[in-house]
């Protein structure tokens, strides 16, 4: 909390002195002239003698100090709303709105891990702000189930769906892979990542961070158009980083096999990042490396940011001049 | 002339009638009992003439009741006793000022006196203290008189003092006089009263009171208003107290019952006028109390 014109209450001040100066003078001068406006009256002592006047002069002399004391705390309240009391902060804003885009492989090995990666976001998508999720799922072809969107009411109970046909295996609700087959083989990721890259908005998007959470485990089974090196090079052609999370079967030896040894190639060269789901690792938790790794990225400039809070003081001077006023009346000065 | 004596006069004439001026007439000339026997004329008879002085001869010839006018005896003296301090100037309860009701009853008594062949003499006196003038009978020592009133009485004025007024008087005034007492709503102590019973048994003493100003009722008035002693302001907020008023009201009756009755008591006759429109028709009914209380 700080003052902007931190010289109005020394200027408040110096008024009051001055105006006081110059009414003490102005008073001392028309001294002996002040009890002549009015009407002078003789044997004041019929009124001032009863006790009943003694009670109605303290209550008015009462009235006559709660009344100076609204006057100097509204003055007061005056002066400080027009120093304008401002708060100074430094902020880092996060000068950015993500776009994420669920890419999910749903060949039959992946249910499990796709079931959780939709669950975590279904949980995440309650306390978004200005974040837009899509959802485009893929094993021979790709499906957009929603594009990138805020909604996030539409968002959890899409996922929340998805999740559930994932749990059961497409027994309950929706069949998770509707049309993901209409391709050649299955689990073209190649082609699968392209489609997903082209879920994002056109040029104007630029200043949207864009980023693919792309779940596979790279096994391919066919004859991609694209493959994955290449639709990792559109991706970063676009700008879109892409975090792939694998359910890696780590080899006897602690390396990651040749497969996600190709993912993590590809995606590493978008800028995104590659998460092994190991045991120690859940997706909760990798959503959230992925989320740090993203604000790291785009961390704005730091900002002075000068804000006024002339409300409370504007609320308090209006009451009590109402006070003032009602109080005025009262005493009918 | 066209001064204070002459304004007197013509507020006489505009206030009261020309049957109450001559009412006011016989009043004052009932009022003495003393006065020779040698016979002066004749002239018609107002209300207000003892029915004694008619002259029934004259009466029965001339067709309407006739007084017989003796030559005064003696000349008789008049005393203006006026309170001309500081309260004096203050608003009389008509919302004029006290200082034009005093000046308006002295000098329509005196005028009457001076008519009566009578000398009038003056007594002020405030809290800085009392001031004699002589007797006269002339207009122009009448005016004189009025002038002193008029210019003593202001707001920078001392205080009142009616106790050394009275005192003053009770030990200088040797002649027997009629004091024509004029002061305001106070309040009477045993000095007062005291200082009366010894004025009481040489003179004739006629007691006008003016009225003070109703001090909550000007509240509706809307101006301020202060008391001339403290120069201390008389809040709006308090005299606009309802419950106040009704008290204040009462307590005012009170005191100015207590007076009169106080005074009645010493056999002093008094009598309270709230305007200038009062004072002719209050000055009658204070000569009418002195003549019927048997002096």
């Amino acid at each position: 909390m700080e003052l902007i014109f931190w010289w109005m209450p020394l200027a408040a001040i110096g008024a009051a002195i001055v105006g006081a100066f110059v009414y003490v003078r102005w008073r001392r001068r028309t001294r002996e002239w002040l009890h002549r406006d009015g009407t002078p009256v003789a044997h004041s002592e019929r009124l001032t003698e009863l006790p009943e006047y003694r009670r109605v002069l303290r209550r008015y002399r009462a009235l006559l100090s709660a009344l100076l004391v609204v006057v100097v705390v509204a003055s007061g309240a005056g002066v400080l709303l027009s120093s304008r009391v401002a708060s100074r902060d430094v902020v880092e804003p996060q000068s950015y709105k993500r776009d994420i885009m669920l890419c999910l492989d749903v060949s039959g090995s992946m249910t499990d891990v796709d079931a959780r990666i939709v669950d975590t976001f279904a949980t995440l998508a309650k306390g978004l702000d200005g974040e837009r999720i899509g959802l485009t799922v893929f094993d021979s072809s790709a499906v957009q189930v929603f594009p990138l969107t805020d909604d996030y009411d539409y968002v959890r109970s899409q996922l929340t769906s998805y999740r559930d046909s994932f749990r059961s295996q497409g027994e309950s609700g929706l069949r998770y892979w509707t049309g993901t087959d209409l391709g050649q083989g299955a689990s073209l990721i190649g082609d699968g990542l392209a489609s997903c890259v082209l879920g994002f908005d056109g040029d104007d998007s630029g200043k949207r961070p864009k980023s693919i959470v792309l779940a596979t485990d790279n096994y391919v089974n066919g004859s991609p158009i694209l493959t994955l090196t290449q639709g990792a090079a559109l991706a970063k052609k676009r700008d879109v980083r892409v975090y792939a999370i694998d359910p890696v079967d780590y080899s006897a030896d602690g390396s990651p096999d040749k497969v996600a040894t190709e993912l993590k190639t590809a995606v590493d060269s978008t800028g995104g990042g590659f998460y092994g789901l190991s045991s120690s690792d859940t997706v909760p938790s990798i959503v959230q490396k992925i989320g740090a790794q993203e604000a790291g990225l785009f961390t704005g400039a730091k900002r002075l940011v000068i804000a006024d809070h002339p409300a409370p003081f504007a609320i308090a001077a209006l009451l009590l001049v109402i006070g003032a006023l009602g109080l005025l009346w009262r005493v009918r000065l | 002339m066209a001064g204070l004596l002459f304004r007197v006069k013509t507020k006489m004439s505009l206030f009261a009638t020309r049957k109450t001026l001559d009412l006011l007439e016989g009043g004052y000339a009932s009022v003495y009992r003393g006065r020779s026997h040698d016979f002066d004329d004749l002239r018609a008879y107002v209300p207000g003439d003892e029915v004694k002085d008619i002259d029934w001869k004259a009466t029965a010839r001339h067709g309407e009741p006739l007084v017989k006018r003796y030559i005064a005896s003696r000349r008789h003296s008049l005393v203006l006793v006026v309170d001309t301090g500081r309260n004096m100037a203050a608003t009389a309860e008509s919302g004029e000022a006290k200082k034009d009701i005093a000046i308006m009853a002295a000098g329509a008594l005196a005028s009457i006196a001076t008519g009566h062949g009578d000398v009038v003499s003056l007594v002020v006196g405030d809290e800085s203290g009392v001031q004699s003038f002589p007797s006269g009978q002339k207009d122009e020592h009448l005016e004189r008189l009025l002038r002193v009133v008029d210019e003593r009485i202001t707001l920078d004025a001392p205080h009142s003092d009616v106790l050394g007024l009275l005192e003053h008087v009770a030990r200088r005034l040797t002649t027997r006089s009629m004091i024509l007492i004029v002061t305001d709503d106070g309040r009477l102590t045993d000095e007062h009263v005291s200082a009366l019973r010894r004025l009481r048994v040489r003179h004739e003493l006629l007691w006008l009171t003016i009225g003070d100003a109703d001090l909550m009722r000007r509240a509706t008035m809307g101006a301020p208003v202060y008391d001339v002693q403290e120069v201390a302001a008389l809040p709006a907020y308090v005299r606009s107290n309802r419950s106040l008023q009704v008290l204040f009201e009462q307590t005012a009756a009170t005191t100015v019952e207590a007076t009169e009755h106080e005074l009645r008591q010493l056999g002093v006759t008094s009598h309270r006028v709230a305007s200038q429109g009062e004072v002719v028709a209050g000055l009658f009914t204070l000569l009418e109390k002195q003549r019927r209380a048997g002096r």
